[in-house]
């Protein structure tokens, strides 16, 4: 089963990503995708965005799974929207997005973000770049994880694009080497040279999971990045399906 | 290693050292053996010191990195601005250089027609085509671009690295300005080759790596996934830009 560990639902058409589920379906069923990760980071107000989520999720349930977005910016909100989430909206799993946040990964204010994925066994995918100039690189920065990383061992921090770029990519993997529960996840626009291949040396075959960032991108070409990566087919299957549904309890 | 289905050329690629970055491939022999790995059998190169320090000096050290191989074909970095258009035009001539890339923002002036206007008039006359970067480091206004284009039709221009950041711009200006042509290199998003073909054609579309920065196999295994037919893929990646660059097939 391939799964793609990154997508999101829906996006602005000026970006233009395919903004309906039935092209979602399409580009994933052309990529060979079975089910996607998709997630909600456009509303301040995470429930409207968790709601909106579960209903696009319900109409489609074998190939979507829901993922719960939460804000720092209202931070009062967070553990009562997460639990609401997870037992009343089936969702698998928790995106946040600390860009849109003007404080680093390591305030506190994310803290019961952890600690309630901690007490589930559930899985965090978190935008990371690591040297970015596009993104303030104190959001996202892939060492601010191993804090919680170490403090919340039963909870999975993926890291989304793997920090992008080069730097990223050697913060994610640095951090991966401190915490075996700091994972790597692989979609960008910026598709460097061995990219998969340093991935799988730095941090593991088990920790690399494949994401396409869909409907923003196709997932054929993330596909293609493991594809034609010089790694082993055992590697491949690990990073296309099974390391995913391990984290999700498929 | 990826085997394409097709003869490919490679509208989109840098060759040499940059000054702020160790890139993971700067020499021939790497660009070389990259191609090779993926299929590639030409490439456009351009040398990135000439975007950043001196355009002549940069395009000479082009020529010398590239010593002769005819796999790849040497793209002049042009200051439209400040160039001395005698010794350009005669290096051009002389190098058998058969298109040009400007990065009017980098070089710090407006890509206007009354600063552009003689350049183009001659790329005209001598059948070259101009390449122009998009992407996150954009290099041209989409007025300037569409003015100063409208007014050369007989130039073809490359908007090179277009990203989904640049949609909302050359979504409506490549259906407005029919000789802009479109390399793929970073254009990502679902079933873009297929809408594009389904906006403007399958001939103003153009297989480019954007080497080093970006791994060149994994677009060649996308575009062999999507749906093409074997003519539309050989256009793509060879006969359309062979065409550009009046090259023999």
């Amino acid at each position: 089963m391939i799964i793609d560990f990154h997508a999101h639902y829906p996006l602005g058409k000026n970006l233009g990503g395919v903004t309906r589920a039935d092209e979602m379906l399409r580009a994933m069923d052309m990529a060979g995708v079975d089910k996607a990760c998709v997630n909600n980071i456009f509303h301040s107000r995470a429930s409207k965005a968790n709601d909106c989520m579960a209903e696009f999720v319900r109409a489609h349930p074998d190939r979507f799974i829901g993922i719960l977005y939460v804000t720092p910016i209202y931070p009062e909100e967070i553990e009562v929207e997460m639990a609401r989430a997870v037992d009343e909206l089936g969702m698998r799993g928790i995106k946040i997005y600390p860009p849109y946040y003007s404080r680093t990964i390591e305030d506190p204010v994310w803290e019961p973000v952890f600690a309630f994925a901690h007490a589930r066994k559930l899985s965090i995918l978190s935008h990371t770049d690591g040297d970015n100039p596009m993104v303030n690189p104190n959001n996202g920065e892939p060492q601010m994880f191993v804090r919680w990383a170490e403090k919340y061992p039963d909870a999975n921090f993926v890291m989304g694009h793997s920090g992008n770029v080069a730097a990223g990519r050697q913060s994610c993997i640095n951090a991966a080497k401190r915490c075996p529960n700091i994972y790597t996840e692989i979609c960008s626009s910026w598709r460097e040279i061995n990219s998969i291949e340093e991935l799988v040396t730095g941090v593991g075959e088990d920790r690399v999971l494949f994401g396409s960032d869909i409907p923003l991108m196709d997932p054929r070409i993330q596909m293609g990045r493991v594809i034609t990566a010089d790694i082993s087919e055992t590697a491949k299957k690990k990073i296309l399906g099974e390391n995913a549904a391990r984290l999700l309890h498929l | 290693m990826f085997n394409p289905d097709t003869m490919v050329l490679d509208c989109n690629a840098a060759l040499g050292r940059r000054y702020n970055e160790r890139v993971a491939a700067d020499t021939r022999e790497d660009l070389l053996r990259a191609m090779s790995e993926a299929g590639i059998s030409r490439a456009v190169v351009y040398n990135p010191y000439s975007e950043v320090w001196g355009t002549m000096e940069g395009n000479e050290l082009l020529l010398e990195e590239i010593a002769g191989n005819t796999c790849l074909l040497p793209q002049f970095v042009v200051d439209f601005a400040t160039d001395d258009f005698e010794e350009v035009s005669r290096r051009v001539r002389q190098a058998g250089i058969r298109s040009l890339r400007v990065f009017p923002k980098t070089h710090r002036y407006p890509f206007v027609h009354w600063i552009a206007d003689p350049w183009l008039d001659w790329m005209a006359r001598e059948g070259l085509a101009l390449w122009i970067r998009m992407g996150y480091k954009f290099e041209v206004e989409a007025r300037d671009l569409y003015e100063t284009a409208t007014r050369h039709p007989d130039v073809p221009i490359v908007l090179a690295g277009s990203h989904y950041s640049n949609y909302s711009i050359v979504w409506p200006i490549l259906k407005a300005v029919k000789n802009l042509v479109f390399d793929l290199s970073r254009f990502d998003i679902p079933n873009g080759v297929e809408r594009l073909i389904r906006h403007i054609g399958v001939g103003r579309l153009l297989y480019g790596s954007d080497y080093p920065q970006v791994d060149p196999e994994p677009y060649l295994y996308f575009l062999h996934r999507c749906g093409l037919r074997p003519d539309e893929l050989r256009a793509i990646c060879h006969d359309n830009l062979c065409r550009l660059l009046h090259l023999e097939g």
